[in-house]
C-alpha cells in the first residue's frame, strides 16, 4: 500500500478534485468521544493509505471472484490497467448475456467507472 | 510517512493550503484514519467480511471485535453437495484464524445476550460487556415454527438443513437410507428466503443422486410461491428435461400441516403428499438478534407491508432506520437485494467503507454498487449461474438492478461447473482469508 501511495498520489488528487467538483456532499463531524487503540504488529500491517482510491468501492465488487484486491491465484486481475480493462469489458459486452457471467458485469459499469476500477487494480501487486 | 508524501504531492500539484483543506472537506480523503470501536456480531458471510474490511481499510485506529459463538463457520454455499456425498461438511468449514492473525480482528467466542443502544453497549454470554461507537449485526436468519404434528421423535426427523451444520449431515443420512421406491419432499417457504435458487438446486442434486446411486426414487417440490423464484428457464429445463420423470414441481403449495407419523404434507389447494423424507424449509425471519431483541430493529416492511421480520436499513451505510449507530447486514436486513452469501459480502464492504468514513469525518459514498453472483449445480458435472449488479437509486433510496438486470446462464454445462469451483474458492478467501 505504501508503494501505491507514493506513485499515484498526484493522480488521486486530480481525480478527487474532478470527482468532488460535481458532488454534493454532507460533512459528517468526527465523534470526539472515540479513543485511539494502541497499534499491534497486525495493525501496522493493515495501516491505511492516506487517500482512498476513488475506484476502490467499485473494484471491491470484483474481489469476490477475483480475490481481495484482485490477487486470487486463479482469475487474478491485480495489475490490470484501465485500457486493458476497457478492452476486456468491450469484448465481454459483445457476447450473449447468458454465455459469459462477465457480460452482466461489463454492462453494469460506465466508461468512467471502468477507468476507475482499472486504475485501482493497476496499483495492486501483480 | 504516508501523510507527508500525500501533502508533498499535493504541493507539487500546485495546490494552496486552502485548496487542500477544501479537498479534505469535500472528498473521501481520510488522512487521519478512522478512530473508534466497532463490534461485529455474527461470523457468517456478511459479518466476517465486514470485520476483515473494517481492519483492511480502516487503519490502526479502528478497534474491531467479532463476536461469534462457533469456532468454525460451515458454508451454506455447496452444502447441497454434502447431501449427495460430493463434499464433506468439514470441507466447508472456515475458521477465523486469518481474521485475527492477518487483519488484527479481535474474535470473541460468545453470543450477544442483550443490547443497550442508548449506552452503546452489548452484553455477551460470557458475562462481559463491550462498548461500541458502531455496532454491526449480521445474525442471518431464523425460522418460524412449522405446522408439525406426530410424536416428538418423529417430528425431530423433519429437517430443514438450511443452516449448514448438524442438520446437513442428518439429512444426508436420511437421503442415503432411501430406496428406489421412495420419495423426497422438499417444501419451499414464501419469499423472501435465503438463497433464492437454493431449494431448486437441492431438488436437482438430490434427483441426480437418486438416479445415479439409487437407480430410482422421486423428488416432489412443494413451493409456497406462485412459480420458480430464480433461474426460471434453467430450472424449468432441469425439471422437465434433465431430471424428467423424477422431479415433480408443485407451485402455490401453502403448507397447512406436516404429520410426522404418517410422513404426510398437507397443502392448501395443492393436495397431500407422502414421502420417505420430508425436507421442510420453514418460513424465514431475521435472526433473533433482530426480531427478539426488543429494541425495535425489525421495522422493514414485509411482503404485505407488515413489518416485524427484517431490519430496515439505509443501503448507503446499512445503518438501521430504527436504531442509530446499529448497522444490519446480509440476510437479516430487509432490502431489495436477495438474501445470499455472495451479496452479503458485497453489502459488508459498503457498510465497512461507510463506517470508516463516519468514524473519520469523511463522506459516505453516495453511489454504492453491489452484485449477486451464484453458481448452482444441476447435476454432478454441470452447473448454471445467476448474476445481477445493483446500483443505488437516489429517487427510491434503494438498490436497483442495473445493466443487463437479473440474468441467468444459457443452460447448465461442465464449464460452468468448473467456474463454480473457482467462484467458491475465491469468494470464501475474500471473506475469510
Amino acid at each position: 500500500m505504501l508503494k501505491i501511495c507514493r506513485t499515484s498520489v498526484a493522480l488521486f488528487a486530480v481525480l478527487l478534485l474532478a470527482t468532488t467538483a460535481c458532488r454534493d456532499t454532507d460533512i459528517v463531524t468526527p465523534d470526539a468521544s472515540v479513543t485511539r487503540a494502541a497499534p499491534s504488529p497486525a495493525e501496522q500491517r493493515t495501516a491505511p493509505s492516506a487517500a482512498v482510491h476513488p475506484g476502490r468501492a467499485l473494484a471491491a465488487n470484483c474481489f469476490q471472484c477475483h480475490g481481495t484486491n484482485g490477487e486470487a491465484s486463479e482469475l487474478k486481475i491485480a495489475g490490470i490497467g484501465a485500457s486493458a480493462l476497457q478492452e476486456k469489458f468491450a469484448e465481454m459486452r459483445a457476447e450473449h448475456p447468458g454465455r459469459n457471467i462477465m457480460n452482466v458485469h461489463a454492462r453494469a459499469y460506465t466508461h468512467a467507472q471502468i477507468n476507475l476500477i482499472g486504475d485501482y487494480f493497476s496499483k495492486q501487486e501483480y | 510517512m504516508e501523510r507527508r508524501n500525500f501533502l508533498q504531492s499535493l504541493g507539487a500539484a500546485g495546490l494552496s493550503l486552502a485548496a487542500f483543506r477544501s479537498v479534505l472537506a469535500h472528498s473521501s480523503v481520510t488522512p487521519l484514519g478512522a478512530n473508534g470501536r466497532v463490534v461485529v456480531v455474527g461470523g457468517g458471510m456478511g459479518g466476517t467480511t465486514a470485520a476483515k474490511f473494517l481492519r483492511l481499510w480502516g487503519g490502526p485506529g479502528l478497534d474491531v471485535t467479532l463476536v461469534e459463538p462457533n469456532a468454525t463457520y460451515f458454508s451454506n454455499i455447496f452444502s447441497n453437495m454434502v447431501l449427495t456425498g460430493e463434499r464433506s461438511l468439514s470441507q466447508l468449514g472456515f475458521s477465523y484464524a486469518a481474521l485475527k492473525s492477518k487483519y488484527g480482528v479481535k474474535v470473541v467466542s460468545a453470543s450477544v445476550t442483550s443490547m443497550d443502544p442508548g449506552a452503546q453497549r452489548v452484553t455477551l454470554s460470557n458475562g462481559t460487556t463491550l462498548s461500541y461507537d458502531r455496532l454491526v449485526l449480521s445474525p442471518g436468519i431464523d425460522f418460524e415454527p412449522l405446522p408439525l404434528s406426530g410424536s416428538a421423535a418423529n417430528q425431530a426427523k423433519i429437517l430443514h438443513a438450511w443452516q449448514a451444520g448438524a442438520q446437513t449431515t442428518a439429512l444426508k443420512a436420511q437421503i442415503q437410507s432411501m430406496t428406489r421406491a421412495d420419495t423426497f419432499i422438499i417444501t419451499i417457504p414464501p419469499k423472501p428466503y435465503r438463497c433464492p435458487p437454493g431449494p431448486y438446486e437441492r431438488a436437482c442434486v438430490v434427483a441426480d443422486y437418486l438416479k445415479r446411486v439409487k437407480r430410482g426414487g422421486k423428488v416432489v417440490i412443494l413451493d409456497a410461491n406462485n412459480g420458480i423464484q430464480a433461474e426460471p428457464v434453467n430450472f424449468t429445463r432441469a425439471f422437465d428435461v434433465t431430471h424428467k420423470g423424477i422431479i415433480t414441481y408443485v407451485p402455490n403449495a401453502i403448507i397447512t400441516g406436516i404429520d410426522a407419523d404418517t410422513m404426510t404434507v398437507s397443502t392448501a389447494g395443492a393436495g397431500s403428499f407422502r414421502g420417505k423424507v420430508i425436507n421442510a424449509i420453514p418460513t424465514h425471519r431475521a435472526g433473533n438478534l433482530i426480531t427478539a431483541s426488543g429494541i425495535g430493529l425489525a421495522n422493514a416492511p414485509g411482503p404485505n407491508g407488515v413489518p416485524g421480520k427484517y431490519a430496515g436499513v439505509d443501503v448507503l451505510t446499512y445503518e438501521s432506520t430504527a436504531v442509530p449507530l446499529v448497522h444490519v447486514l446480509g440476510d437479516a436486513s430487509g432490502t431489495t437485494q436477495p438474501k445470499a452469501g455472495h451479496i452479503a459480502n458485497a453489502e459488508a464492504k459498503v457498510c465497512a467503507a461507510a463506517i470508516i468514513e463516519l468514524l473519520s469525518g469523511g463522506t459516505v459514498n453516495q453511489e454504492p454498487m453491489t452484485n449477486s453472483s451464484c453458481f448452482t449445480p444441476i447435476t454432478r458435472t454441470t452447473a448454471s449461474w445467476l448474476s445481477v449488479v445493483y446500483r443505488y437509486d437516489p429517487s427510491t433510496q434503494t438498490m436497483v438492478p442495473t445493466g443487463n438486470g437479473v440474468t441467468e446462464s444459457l443452460g447448465a454445462d461442465s464449464e460452468n461447473y468448473s467456474d463454480m469451483l473457482t467462484w467458491f474458492t475465491n469468494l470464501m478467501a475474500d471473506t475469510f482469508r
